[in-house]
């Protein structure tokens, strides 16, 4: 009978710490929940200010709102039969016009697997105009000091860049219209004006990043119209802030 | 007194990186830089202190049979919490720790620390025992990572130190963090074998 009493005794203490442990973690997840959105939030508007220019006001989709669902525009084939949702971002100038998009995309085909890319496009009043603006590698697990260079000043303004290819990754998708692009990645002594400078000794990496970029860009410039309609025709926007501030 | 031998033994004697090597996959994996060493000590050190004084507070309530799942799931939630308000306040921090801190739950310092001390000795002893050994975790972390960033990468926490292009790539690459580690193990024990030599 004492076995069982000290068993029964065993179980209730893990029984009683676990309880109490999960009444704790609750309280702590709901005082945390809250900044733990803003800070998500916040270094997403950081990471898509960077890729749109300084004119256009990045205006983040209503989080509560963002679910599995999309509308059609924005749906994305998986393979497999699955289908998830391109994430994008617009930005708008003042006057409510759309002014840029940034639209997260990835490859994984990265040295160590997965680099995620925020591109930025302008210029969306056709595939002929259409521009990358710049991009953002957001995240990847790539070597330091190799790999790790696509993300090279990434963070410092392009004022600060200089014009050489070979040290700056990110030239390669700076202000550089769609139509002029190759996306094909070369070493430097090799790559012309439309190829993308491969950066030395890291050319899986390049090429990852340039697959994430050229695959958003290419669903960007088939879908330009109705990623217009639906993100807001400017028209609409614009009304809405007259209604406002009329 | 022995309030402070008790941290400085975690200091210094029983180092936990330089003389007891626990904790090496989070000790080499996130020494590239000194910031995420910091990060990753004091995350550590607060699940230590944490779990050694709910460890010691519960020793006479805790039975013996299920004493190493009432411990797991205390140090779980505390390394849940820590988890919870870095994401919330430190997030690049966070971020860059990524795996490493919810896996400070399966440390072998931690559980080490909880079963061979905490679970025998009063509540304030423990507490002291596990500042000392987060502050020794902290201090070997942050010893690794001022070699591997300033020959790796030229910097120590994120400021430049040497001048451009005289970086040794190999420090910040996970050889580098063995062959750090080793060279300061060495140094460590020569100092211990000099100090006891003269005394």
């Amino acid at each position: 009978m004492s076995g069982r009493g000290s068993d029964v005794k065993a179980v209730l203490a893990v029984v009683v710490i676990g309880a109490v442990s999960a009444a704790g973690l609750a309280f702590v997840q709901r005082q945390t929940e809250g900044a733990i959105k803003a800070a998500r939030r916040a270094e997403t508007a950081e990471a898509v200010g960077r890729v749109v220019p300084a004119e256009c006001k990045v205006r983040l989709p209503d989080e509560d709102a963002a679910g599995e669902s999309c509308p059609a525009f924005l749906k994305k084939d998986l393979g497999n039969g699955k289908s998830g949702c391109w994430e994008v971002f617009p930005a708008y100038r003042d006057d409510g016009t759309l002014c840029a998009i940034a639209v997260k995309t990835s490859s994984d085909k990265g040295y160590s697997g997965r680099i995620e890319v925020l591109a930025g496009f302008i210029g969306l009043q056709s595939p002929e105009t259409l521009e990358l603006s710049r991009i953002y590698v957001l995240a990847h697990s790539e070597t330091p000091g190799l790999g790790s260079l696509a993300t090279y000043l990434q963070e410092a303004p392009p004022s600060e860049w200089g014009s050489d290819r070979r040290k700056v990754f990110g030239l390669n998708f700076f202000r550089r219209k769609l139509s002029d692009m190759s996306f094909v990645v070369k070493k430097a002594s090799e790559a012309g004006e439309e190829d993308v400078v491969a950066i030395t000794a890291a050319t899986i990496s390049s090429r990852a990043v340039s697959v994430a970029v050229q695959v958003a860009a290419e669903w960007v410039k088939e879908n330009l119209d109705s990623i217009r309609t639906g993100l807001g025709s400017t028209q609409e926007v614009a009304a809405g802030k007259q209604e406002v501030q009329p | 007194m022995s309030g402070i031998s008790e941290i400085t033994r975690g200091l210094w004697k029983e180092n936990p990186v330089f003389r007891l090597l626990l904790g090496m996959c989070p000790t080499l994996a996130t020494t590239t830089s000194c910031n995420f060493a910091v990060g990753m000590g004091l995350s550590a050190l607060f699940v230590l202190v944490a779990s050694n004084v709910a460890v010691a507070a519960l020793r006479n309530v805790i039975p013996g049979k299920t004493r190493l799942p009432c411990f797991i799931v205390l140090i779980a939630t505390f390394v849940t919490i820590v988890d919870l308000v870095l994401n919330a306040y430190v997030h690049n921090i966070h971020k860059a720790l990524g795996i490493f801190i919810p896996l400070i739950v399966v440390n072998c310092i931690i559980l080490g620390r909880a079963e061979a001390f905490a679970s025998k000795r009063p509540v304030w002893d423990s507490f002291l025992d596990g500042l000392g050994m987060g502050l020794g975790f902290t201090f070997g972390l942050v010893c690794l990572a001022t070699v591997r960033e300033v020959l790796g990468n030229g910097t120590w926490f994120g400021f430049p130190v040497t001048p451009e292009g005289y970086q040794i790539l190999v420090f910040v690459l996970p050889p580098g963090a063995f062959i750090s580690l080793g060279f300061l193990i060495g140094a460590m024990n020569g100092i211990e074998n000099w100090r006891k030599a003269h005394g």
